[in-house]
């Protein structure tokens, strides 16, 4: 591939993704009810883009997310990574990938390792991959530690010791040392209070200019999508029901299920509720 | 809560106080000695009023509400006083409080599949507390269970009182656990982050019946929160509280559209509002500091871009805000706080 060719590849793109579970087995331990999950999801995400992935818990999105990394297997469609099919890669070749295209999930208590330290957790990527020595890996760790915002001693603390919004820097950190090109944000800033979800997105967002980085964003949070995200997929039980640049969609959402979802947004000022503007006309 | 306060809320008027809390402070045992969770927390709710308390994990918002509920551990140590119709909680026996507390006073949590029994139907629990306070037969209890699942607007009562809280969406939980609270026709309601756990659609619905309920009956309603959008939807004052001390009220117009405290100006710019920011969202540098940190001078100066050495020379009072509210912050009238946190 030439560079230009790189340029225009998609980052990430999935095609026709499906994925159903076995909700109930009879006494044979066969399957005889199915949810499907994910029914039929495609998009693409280029360079440097971000794409929000919104809709209700239960919508599949949290699945796609996990699929576009072959963290759970899809059972039909295809998976490109930086324009490599990986919907068939072997479990070896899928661990080279896997330094390329990386996940920041929700709670970062529950991602991290709570036995092992900081400074492990953050090792641990480029010592699965094996490629790198101990000097590049301390070399990276201690720019990466600094770059989202903590110190070289954090990384002699354990999970306990920290709080919700630095482990999640500490997961940013980790998910990039690798130097992936995609990375899966599932609810990354959900579980974090609301001061500290604006140094989180704000870091998120910087990272991304700087390194060129392709954001899937799985929300639940429309109002976060507003300002993280360039182009904006709605998803409702398994299936993909509008996509469009996010401005586009917030002005003029096609779909009723997005106008639903858009209406039940809560205001960001008292002056715009929706829920009961009669008790305020006196006071306005 | 001021003269000046009540008149200036933006709901009805108040016609009478009907909870007032005053210099409540709560001290539990730590493992390094006594923390003060709470403290010197004074606010009141009237009749018809739905008023906010806002706050991060770890503001003290939560152990606000159950010290007002009385529901505290023993090594707990409460002083200050809680009136509920001008009579005093805080010095009521168990038995005493038994028919205050799910009866005049009720409360609602976060999680309302955490909060019901898996074991009983959802019309077996709401039958129970009616025949708990009001000493109604089976029959009549469950009659009542049913009216109280169709006044919470779930759609075929009598099938659904007899399902399980499994079977039942979260949505569809909350209305229960709704149900339940108003079984006995409080006065009160105190909603502890009643949709943090459901979709916004849902969150929506819930809050739409909240205040449907509210206005119909006319109780007053402290909705704990951390989510200022919540906020600026349905109430009509709001209470801000940073490291177990209230740090700024008063009605939400005003509150949104000048803020006094550095802190609240802080989690309203965080609010992502694409309008206004140009997709920048103001963020609060550092972390909320834990109980046993807690200083006597003001506890935001640490991650406040405005604080002067003053701010950490002793105690900052409350005061009157030339607008009705109230704030706690030396340097508030001084500063303009438009552009605060967006670097």
């Amino acid at each position: 591939m030439t560079e230009s060719d790189v340029r225009t590849t998609p980052a990430l793109q999935v095609s026709g993704l499906k994925k159903s579970f076995v909700i109930r087995r009879n006494l044979l331990g066969r399957a005889t009810a199915r949810h499907e999950a994910v029914r039929g999801v495609d998009f693409s995400i280029a360079h440097g883009e971000t794409l929000a992935l919104v809709g209700e818990s239960g919508a599949g999105k949290s699945t796609v997310g996990r699929m576009a990394l072959r963290l759970v297997e899809p059972e039909g469609g295809t998976v490109s990574l930086l324009g490599e099919d990986i919907t068939a890669l072997s479990r070896s070749a899928l661990r080279k990938i896997r330094a390329r295209a990386t996940m920041i999930f929700q709670d970062p208590f529950k991602s991290l390792d709570p036995r092992s330290s900081i400074r492990y957790s953050m090792h641990e990527p480029m010592l699965a991959q094996g490629t790198y020595s101990a000097d590049e890996r301390d070399a990276k760790v201690a720019a990466l530690i600094e770059r989202v915002g903590l110190t070289q001693a954090h990384l002699n603390r354990y999970t306990y010791e920290m709080s919700g919004g630095q482990l999640q820097r500490v997961a940013i950190a980790r998910a990039l040392t690798t130097d992936p090109e995609v990375v899966v944000c599932d609810e990354p800033v959900a579980a974090l209070d609301m001061s500290v979800r604006a140094q989180v997105i704000n870091l998120l967002r910087e990272l991304q200019s700087e390194r060129d980085l392709a954001y899937l964003f799985v929300t639940h949070d429309l109002s976060l999508v507003q300002v993280i995200a360039d182009r904006v997929a709605v998803m409702k039980a398994g299936e993909l029901v509008e996509t469009g640049p996010t401005a586009e969609l917030f002005q003029n959402p096609e779909h009723e299920y997005t106008r639903t979802l858009l209406s039940a947004m809560p205001a960001s000022h008292p002056r715009d509720r929706k829920l009961k503007p009669s008790r305020f006309v006196a006071s306005l | 809560m001021s003269e000046a306060m009540t008149l200036r809320s933006a709901g009805p008027l108040m016609t009478q106080e009907l909870l007032t809390v005053e210099n409540l402070s709560l001290e539990v045992q730590g493992p390094h000695g006594n923390v003060t969770l709470i403290d010197d927390v004074s606010f009141s709710v009237g009749a018809g009023e739905v008023v906010g308390l806002v706050g991060e994990s770890g503001s003290g918002k939560t152990v606000t509400s159950l010290s007002v509920m009385q529901l505290l551990p023993h090594n707990s140590q409460l002083s200050g006083s809680v009136r509920l119709d001008g009579k005093e909680l805080t010095t009521m026996s168990r038995r005493e409080l038994g028919k205050v507390r799910g009866v005049e006073l009720s409360m609602i949590f976060q999680e309302p599949r955490r909060s019901l029994n898996p074991a009983f139907t959802v019309g077996d629990q709401i039958a129970e507390s009616v025949r708990q306070h009001q000493g109604a037969s089976r029959k009549e209890a469950w009659a009542r269970a049913v009216d109280l699942m169709d006044l919470v607007e779930i759609d075929d009562p009598s099938q659904r009182a007899h399902q399980y809280p499994h079977e039942l969406s979260g949505g569809m939980c909350q209305r229960v656990m709704i149900a339940m609270a108003l079984a006995c026709d409080p006065k009160m309601l105190i909603a502890d982050e009643p949709t943090t756990a459901l979709d916004a659609t849902v969150q929506k619905q819930v809050l739409e019946l909240i205040l449907r309920i509210q206005e119909a009956s006319g109780i007053g309603v402290l909705l704990i929160t951390h989510d200022l959008g919540v906020v600026a939807e349905v109430c009509d004052r709001a209470i801000v509280m940073y490291a177990g001390r209230i740090v700024e009220s008063g009605p939400v117009l005003d509150l949104f559209d000048n803020p006094q405290h550095p802190y609240t100006a802080g989690l309203i710019h965080s609010m992502p509002d694409v309008v206004r920011h140009e997709k920048k969202m103001g963020a609060i540098p550092g972390v909320v500091p834990q109980p046993d940190q807690f200083i006597s001078a003001c506890r935001f100066a640490a991650r406040c871009p405005y604080a002067a050495p003053e701010c950490l020379d002793g105690f900052v009072p409350l005061q009157p805000t030339p607008r009705g509210g109230q704030v706690r912050c030396i340097r508030s009238g001084t500063l303009d706080l438009s552009e605060a946190f967006y670097d």
